[in-house]
């Protein structure tokens, strides 16, 4: 079960409706394992429940109810997009992910996604970087594999799918969240034994501390 | 069969220590009515009460009179054809019909998409030991909650509503109040405190 959380500010924000597209993603990935926030965020919608209850209704619907109330089975909802086939990605990754994923890359292989390599023993696959300049990337990382000393251009989360890594702020396994502010600096390391899977979100491209890291990403791409 | 006009009053006229919280048992019923046996009646009450509700978080979500009322429509037709997903266990029928609104709004006005835990995932982890038993009734927990929200002060009410109906980001709200972020998180931290505690004990 997931030790780790995203802070109160994400739950809200996917009680609330706020959080952009890949925010939710994530916090879905991590409700699945994690039992006491989907608890939370079911209270926050009864929260939310209770105040749709005490809002002044709106007059015009009125009469809208007169004409729709006849005949709710004759109006249909639209279908939902196409649902993803099943692939080597469904034994790792929980539903709403392999959704997105799938709509991105077109498929739920993990072999087939777009990895390019980012480190010694560390692949990254990127899914999404807009204009707006959110990215959103997967990482696939051997046992030992370490992870540049790196900052973030802005606010990072991270859900892990498989193995575990650790850095100076804890141990995050599967279903854990890591909340990694702009300011702090860190050097993941994975642990022995298992390929470490995980999703990150951010708004911009994380910046490499040393000059030598950033020539050689910037060599090869980033 | 499904609910009469008779069994609705008989609802309503339940013993006088139900009173309080007679409105949101019957709601629940009402979904719950319209889940199991597609009854119209139920519906129909359904639509009455929250309609002009949805319209109204939809405007307060910034969208205009047309395209709330189109959004609500769709809403009210998705209660009808999803009700089998209602569990009148895990939700009351507010909150159920709060997050299909939420969700209808971030689609169609923000044309963005929601991910949402799929219950049936083979990787869904559940609790070790079930929840505390101490929880109220469903009906004693809503009026419990509505009670506690009445009694907020005013400044955490507020950040409350520009957070759940207004559907802002902290720092959104942050802006739209000219208070620091953190002063936001600690008012709106205070006003889920209070609510929980009074949620989960009489």
């Amino acid at each position: 079960m997931a030790q780790y959380h995203p802070d109160d500010e994400w739950l809200t924000g996917y009680a609330s409706g706020a959080v952009n597209e890949q925010t939710s993603v994530l916090v879905a990935t991590h409700l699945t394992y994690c039992p006491q926030c989907r608890e939370e965020v079911a209270r926050q919608e009864e929260i939310a429940g209770a105040m749709l209850d005490a809002l002044e209704p709106e007059d015009a619907a009125a009469e809208i109810c007169a004409r729709e109330i006849a005949a709710p089975a004759s109006r249909s909802v639209g279908a939902k997009g196409e649902a993803a086939p099943r692939g080597s990605f469904n034994a790792i990754a929980p539903a709403p992910l392999i959704q997105y994923v799938y709509e991105k890359t077109g498929t739920t292989d993990i072999d087939r996604l777009p990895w390019s390599f980012y480190g010694p023993g560390i692949e990254r696959a990127i899914l999404v970087e807009d204009k707006e300049g959110a990215i959103v990337r997967l990482f696939r990382a051997q046992p030992d594999a370490k992870f540049p000393d790196h900052e973030h251009g802005s606010d990072e989360l991270t859900v892990v799918l498989t193995g575990a890594y650790s850095d100076h702020t804890g141990r995050y396994a599967v279903g854990d969240v890591q909340c990694a502010p702009k300011e702090i600096s860190h050097r993941p390391v994975v642990e022995k034994g298992e390929i470490c899977i995980a999703l990150v979100v951010s708004e911009k491209p994380a910046v490499a501390k040393s000059f030598a890291v950033r020539m050689a990403q910037r060599i090869l791409g980033r | 069969m499904c609910l009469s006009h008779n069994s609705i009053n008989d609802l309503n006229t339940r013993g006088a220590e139900r009173e309080l919280h007679r409105d949101v048992e019957e709601r629940t019923v009402f979904l719950a009515q319209v889940k199991t046996r597609r009854c119209k009646a139920s519906y129909e009450r359904l639509y009455q009460y929250y309609a002009p509700r949805i319209c109204a978080f939809l405007r307060q979500k910034g969208a205009d009179e047309r395209i709330s009322q189109e959004i609500m429509q769709d809403v009210m037709t998705r209660v009808w054809h999803k009700a089998d997903q209602f569990d009148e266990k895990k939700s009351s029928a507010s909150a159920w019909i709060f997050a299909i609104a939420r969700n209808r709004f971030i689609d169609v006005i923000r044309q963005s998409k929601r991910s949402e835990v799929d219950p049936n995932d083979p990787l869904l982890a559940h609790r070790e030991e079930p929840a505390p038993d101490s929880r109220l009734q469903q009906g004693e927990r809503i009026s419990a909650l509505k009670a506690a929200i009445s009694e907020l002060p005013g400044d955490q009410a507020e950040v409350l509503q520009l957070v759940y109906l207004s559907g802002m980001t902290q720092q959104t709200a942050a802006d739209r109040l000219s208070i620091p972020l953190n002063t936001v998180k600690s008012r709106l931290r205070l006003a889920l405190e209070k609510l929980r505690r009074r949620m989960e004990y009489v």
